[in-house]
């Protein structure tokens, strides 16, 4: 059906204000430039809105700003109620993710990470009977103390099962517990380490790739 | 290169408080003055300022990112305002009335004696109804499209263009009664 001319002009008329500000979307705005270049009257209109929206900048800029107080204010709340990050965000952070700017991705690539820390779990929990012989057994299992240095720690989501094997087997490590969240205790060496000793030996164990974040356990 | 908007939010929601102040600082005065436009009270419109932050650090995972931050903090300070007025009206202040004495200084007729075109136009401005000046200001001073002018107000984009239509020739019906006789509508 052919538009209405009346219509259609008070349809270009109404669409000016934003024309003018250059927040038209660029079929409106090809539109508005058609009827502008056809019809003189539009152009008056449109000079009058110019004025309009010179004169409506110039008023809301003498407008002044808020005091200080008011941020103040804002910044006392921000301190009393510390955010904790919802599990999406700091999914989201974890993958390197903006949580609002698609959902679904996120949604997929959480999936996506899940099957890769599951797989690498199974993979890695394999490596149990190598280094710790036939059974698993917890620490706290053990028939008497257990000496070395106790650390958690959790795998990059792309190490591999001979790469961790290899690591573990380097220091003298073995898995002892987990995966829990994704974390696994370890004992590493046969005696226990003093504070500098410990230090030193998350440092040298922090170094490779393959560990995304290694902490004390002792 | 300056971090969006977004990623601010993002930081937020993680709980970063300079991130917040960031926000804070490219939003607040704007904020402020579409606020002070409804309210016509400093100290309402910065208690308003106040609380749309507090509200984004409280509730940064309901900014869904589809569309601008500034449209989603300019209709969390709307919703803040017209409660604000709303309970001033339940306790029988007549904001608009209140607002008329506030402007009393700058309507168009004591204005008409400064012989200035461009503060009669502001003042005329200044004498339209609640809901006409929140769609200019909308329009020409924060830049918000049709869509989000819809979105910030809470009406159909429809609703929003003849509001935008009608403001303009409030404004000129005032204008002409200023003495300046623009020909529209």
């Amino acid at each position: 059906m052919t538009p209405d001319p009346e219509d259609e002009m008070d349809e270009i008329e109404a669409l000016l204000p934003w024309y003018a500000a250059g927040t038209l979307d660029a079929r409106d705005a090809k539109r508005v430039d058609e009827a502008l270049a056809n019809r003189p009257e539009l152009g008056a209109s449109l000079a009058l809105i110019h004025e309009d929206r010179d004169e409506t900048i110039a008023l809301n800029e003498r407008l002044g700003a808020p005091s200080g107080a008011a941020w103040a204010r804002v910044l006392a709340t921000a301190e009393a109620e510390p955010r904790k990050p919802s599990p999406f965000a700091r999914l989201a952070s974890l993958l390197g993710l903006r949580a609002e700017a698609n959902p679904t991705r996120l949604a997929w690539a959480a999936a996506a990470a899940a099957v890769v820390i599951l797989l690498q779990a199974a993979a890695i929990v394999a490596l149990l009977p190598d280094t710790r012989g036939s059974s698993y057994r917890t620490a706290s299992e053990t028939a008497s103390p257990a000496l070395g240095a106790n650390v958690i720690v959790s795998f990059a989501p792309d190490a591999r099962l001979e790469e961790v094997g290899a690591w573990l087997k380097e220091h003298d490590a073995a898995i002892v517990d987990g995966p829990r969240g994704g974390m696994y205790r370890l004992r590493v060496g046969d005696k226990i380490p003093s504070p500098d000793e410990r230090a030193a030996l998350l440092a040298e164990l922090a170094k490779t790739p393959i560990v995304r974040m290694i902490l004390p356990a002792d | 290169m300056a971090e969006s908007d977004g990623d601010l939010l993002e930081r937020i929601r993680a709980g970063d408080q300079r991130a917040l102040q960031a926000l804070y600082g490219r939003h607040h005065v704007k904020i402020f003055r579409f606020a002070l436009r409804l309210v016509h009270s400093e100290a309402s419109a910065e208690d308003i300022v106040s609380e749309v932050f507090i509200d984004v650090w409280r509730n940064a995972t309901n900014f869904e990112g589809r569309s601008e931050a500034s449209t989603w903090l300019l209709a969390i300070a709307r919703n803040k305002a017209y409660s604000l007025l709303r309970r001033k009206k339940e306790d029988g202040l007549d904001e608009e009335m209140a607002a008329a004495i506030e402007d009393k200084a700058d309507n168009p007729e004591v204005v008409l004696q400064k012989k200035s075109k461009g503060e009669l136009l502001r003042a005329c401005l200044s004498g339209l109804s609640r809901e006409h000046r929140e769609v200019i200001d909308l329009v020409y001073y924060h830049d918000k499209s049709v869509e989000e002018v819809a979105l910030i107000v809470g009406v159909p984009e429809g609703t929003v263009k003849t509001r935008m239509f009608h403001a303009r020739k409030k404004l000129s019906q005032l204008a002409q009664a200023a003495g300046i006789d623009r020909g529209w509508p």
